[in-house]
């Protein structure tokens, strides 16, 4: 059974997730000593900056699958509580994770999940297929908690780092995703989500409920062990260090008010791309 | 602002940051806390290690059955071997989690709060 990482980077005008992904898949190297595969639409730019092909495999996205046809979609990228602006925003690529890992199991994760301890290092031949976080802890700790995707409709599973094997069972739930992509504005109204913007935890958090026969109590997704541990762009990252990251995290009710944070031995959640590009090219 | 205010503040300030370190510390105590086995996850919780000790005490030793984290039932081989491994980890975050705790409690400006170590 091999295993591996998979990291999906798609860039945009100011947002280089590829820098991104390979910041995090040293990570990935350092703490979980597993290879580590990249999907990107870069190939090209990811070679120059790759010196130490720290990638297992390199999957160019246009070879394997044709968005450009794909809607595509805007949002809001923060820099802080007080800065924002709205930039391309390339995440349908994620509902082809089974399709695109060269992986017996993989787990999938953000690129700006930073991972800084060795918790997810024994997921491996998991008793379960899938694995996902439900539970979650905002550094702020006064925001809004994702407990259900809104008060009327489903629980909320977060799609920033599952695990999965590839089994029938699996397949047939990212067939799943897919289609609720494809039909994410008959998805969104039937399960009330406001925005129409797709958003991969939506439609994983819709599939495991459609998975589950529509019920809460689940018994498809098992859940990765703890919780996911976030920081959203309105913090602001101010270093990262080994397995320690400091923080400047939102205050309540003080836009641009901040409160100083340091997090050891977590792996990490963060949002604030404009922030974690920073960090990274000081390192 | 007066110099008495401008004080109050910064030692408001120091207590949110304080406050949410020592909410981290216990985060990170609780993450240190799970314990793998055979593909499956468990917490250790006081409860956990009470249980696996009854089962030794009532020489059910071998090929016992535990409930994971996510409700799956595991067979465990050697109970003796997944006791002491439950109650080393358990003191070993019990431990770090208590340096780490008394190391906030001494700290007086936000800076030492959050310095790397």
């Amino acid at each position: 059974m091999t295993k591996g990482c998979l990291i999906f980077a798609q860039n945009n005008s100011e947002v280089d997730y590829v820098k991104q992904a390979l910041f995090a898949a040293k990570r990935v190297r350092q703490y979980l000593d597993i290879p580590v595969s990249i999907v990107t639409d870069s190939p090209d730019y990811l070679k120059e900056i790759d010196t130490d092909q720290v990638f297992d495999q390199v999957i160019d996205i246009w070879k394997v699958v044709d968005y450009r046809n794909s809607q595509t979609q805007n949002r809001s990228f923060y820099d802080g509580s007080l800065k924002k602006k709205l930039l391309k925003w390339n995440n349908f690529s994620r509902t082809s994770a089974f399709d695109l890992s060269p992986y017996d199991e993989t787990l999938v994760i953000d690129s700006d999940y930073v991972v800084c301890s060795d918790n997810l290092k024994n997921i491996w031949n998991n008793v379960n297929d899938f694995a996902i976080y439900k539970d979650s802890y905002d550094l702020s700790r006064w925001r809004m908690k994702y407990e259900y995707i809104n008060q009327y409709s489903v629980p909320f599973y977060w799609a920033t780092v599952f695990y999965f094997k590839k089994t029938p069972l699996t397949e047939a739930f990212f067939t799943l995703i897919t289609h609720i992509r494809e039909n994410w504005n008959y998805y969104r109204l039937l399960y009330c989500v406001e925005s129409m913007t797709y958003r991969n935890d939506y439609a994983f958090s819709i599939a495991i409920s459609i998975m589950n026969g529509g019920s809460t109590d689940n018994t498809f997704a098992s859940s990765l062990p703890g919780k996911l541990y976030y920081s959203i762009d309105k913090d602001i990252i101010n270093s990262i260090k080994g397995g320690e990251c400091q923080l400047l995290v939102e205050k309540e009710s003080f836009p641009g008010e901040y409160i100083i944070l340091k997090t050891a031995n977590l792996d990490v959640h963060l949002m604030n791309k404009y922030s974690l590009q920073r960090v990274i090219s000081e390192s | 602002m007066n110099e008495s205010l401008e004080k109050a503040f910064q030692t408001a300030n120091f207590m949110a940051s304080l406050t949410g370190q020592r909410k981290l510390a216990l985060e990170e105590f609780n993450q240190s806390l799970i314990h793998y086995q055979s593909g499956a996850s468990f917490t250790i919780t006081r409860e956990l290690i009470s249980f696996v000790k009854l089962l030794l005490d009532s020489e059910y030793t071998e090929d016992v059955v535990l409930i994971d984290d996510n409700n799956m039932p595991v067979q465990i081989k050697d109970v003796q071997e997944f006791y002491d491994n439950i109650l080393n980890q358990y003191f070993q975050s019990s431990n770090q989690y208590f340096s780490k705790y008394s190391a906030l409690k001494k700290q007086r400006k936000v800076e030492d709060l959050v310095k790397y170590d």
